[in-house]
């Protein structure tokens, strides 16, 4: 058998504390900039049983009208990361300029979007079951 | 205290450590070119976008460009297929455990922060440490040992401190909460729309959720048996997840996998086996056996003469 030296030990030790400790750390008094060692926070938050459920769905308009929703694939943003800024592309909208130059970057040949919204669906809930009405409200519009 | 100690250094085989390795290794490059692809597009995001991270801040580490996310992306593929191998672990093992967190922090730099990686990052950062190892190795090894339990321990942490976590933020309203119902919505197959019709459902999922996550720390103290029937319990709790709202959790379940006797594992002895069964004819390997007999016959028989010169001079 391999067998590890008292030095090479104590080291482990050391670390398996360090990680051990800076994990646990993250978790109960840390923030998400903690990462990697952040908060195990997905899905726990809590929410209501009767209130609505919110889904953000970015929209293009494109130079023909048409409307397009935009995700990872055709504009290289992720729904959970729109979710995080909202607050930021509310005060500021231009900021979604950035989404519309990515979806350019993508398609080249297809029309380019002369607007890009961020709407909300809100799904209605009753004993944490959908009641099967749905609204929908434009949180941030870019329309240069 | 030893009894703590004994548990932390734990011997395991070399050749399930090179198992282990092989399996995160090839799996870091299929995470990068497959599984995570939409960490790549980062790069191209305007800088106004990049929120950095406390060690972003420390290092402190530049904003991603194009230029930066290619060339990690395009270093990580062929090193981690080279660390597969098994070769100067410590070298390989280390650059790909630097590019790989700094492709961690570059994808967690935009606001959205996933929790299933925590086990594949502790393995990457423990791997290079586990010593040598040859694959069908029976050798046992306490740096093995060690590296297998902290990324045990990191897979553990990853189920206990979710719960914790739901405690904290969504506290004990989690429980009958609509944080399932959310999910299903968002993200959920035909399956789940399905179940959501089922009154009661996503609640009672709930309660089990947490209740398996606080016991998860038990797979530790568990026999054998029942332990890989946990593990077997943590498998299907995934698969059941990607079935309904298609979260796979995949480098989480790699980690796990330092869990099972991987060294059992052989493919390339089940290939080679296969083969002969499939040619019965005088096979490479039977020969050289027979060639192996002969060798050992040899050279009994010079044992045997000179010990009977021996004898004869004795007389």
């Amino acid at each position: 058998m391999e067998r590890l030296s008292s030095r090479g030990r104590g080291t482990r030790v050391a670390a398996t504390l360090v990680v051990v400790v800076l994990t646990f750390a993250g978790t109960v008094v840390g923030n998400d900039f903690w990462f990697p060692f952040a908060p195990f926070q997905m899905f726990a938050i809590a929410d209501n049983p009767n209130q609505p459920i919110m889904v953000l769905r970015t929209d293009g308009v494109d130079t023909t009208g048409r409307r397009i929703v935009l995700d990872e694939r055709n504009a290289g943003v992720r729904r959970a990361e729109i979710e995080a800024q909202i607050d930021r592309f509310k005060a500021d909208p231009s900021l979604l300029r950035s989404i519309q130059d990515a979806y350019a970057a993508r398609n080249p040949g297809k029309p380019p979007l002369v607007e890009v919204d961020i709407v909300e669906v809100q799904h209605h809930l009753r004993h944490a079951q959908p009641t099967g009405e749905i609204t929908e409200v434009v949180l941030a519009r870019w329309k240069p | 205290m030893t009894l703590l100690r004994r548990w932390l250094f734990e011997p395991v085989p070399k050749g399930r450590v090179a198992a282990f390795r092989t399996l995160v290794y090839v799996f870091v490059a299929l995470d990068v070119v497959f599984f995570s692809a939409w960490i790549k597009s980062h790069g191209d995001l305007p800088g106004n976008l990049y929120q950095p991270l406390v060690v972003g801040e420390i290092l402190p580490l530049p904003t991603p460009t194009p230029l930066l996310v290619g060339t990690i992306y395009w270093a990580l593929i062929p090193l981690s297929l080279a660390a597969a191998t098994g070769r100067a672990h410590r070298l390989l093992g280390w650059s790909v455990f630097v590019l790989y967190l700094e492709w961690m922090i570059i994808a967690m730099s935009y606001g959205k922060i996933d929790h299933d990686r925590f086990g594949l990052l502790v393995a990457l950062a423990v791997l290079p440490t586990a010593g040598r190892a040859r694959h069908g190795d029976k050798e046992a090894t306490e740096a093995g040992g060690w590296a297998l339990r902290l990324t045990q321990v990191g897979v553990v942490c990853t189920y206990f401190l979710s719960s914790i976590a739901k405690l904290r933020f969504g506290g004990l309203a989690w429980l009958t909460g609509a944080t399932l119902t959310r999910a299903f919505i968002r993200r959920g197959t035909q399956l789940a729309q399905w179940l959501l019709g089922i009154p009661g459902f996503t609640t009672v999922s709930q309660v089990g959720i947490v209740s398996f996550e606080l016991l998860s720390p038990l797979v530790f103290v568990l026999k054998p048996k029942l332990r890989y029937a946990m593990v077997a319990g943590f498998y299907a709790f995934h698969i059941v997840t990607f079935c309904l709202i298609t979260i796979s959790f995949i480098p989480h379940q790699v980690a796990m996998a330092s869990f099972l006797p991987l060294e059992k594992v052989t493919p390339v002895t089940w290939a080679r086996r296969l083969l002969r069964r499939g040619a019965p004819a005088p096979d490479g390997a039977s020969a050289a056996e027979k060639a192996g007999e002969e060798v050992a016959e040899a050279a009994g028989d010079v044992h045997q003469r000179t010990a009977d010169g021996l004898d004869h001079l004795g007389r």
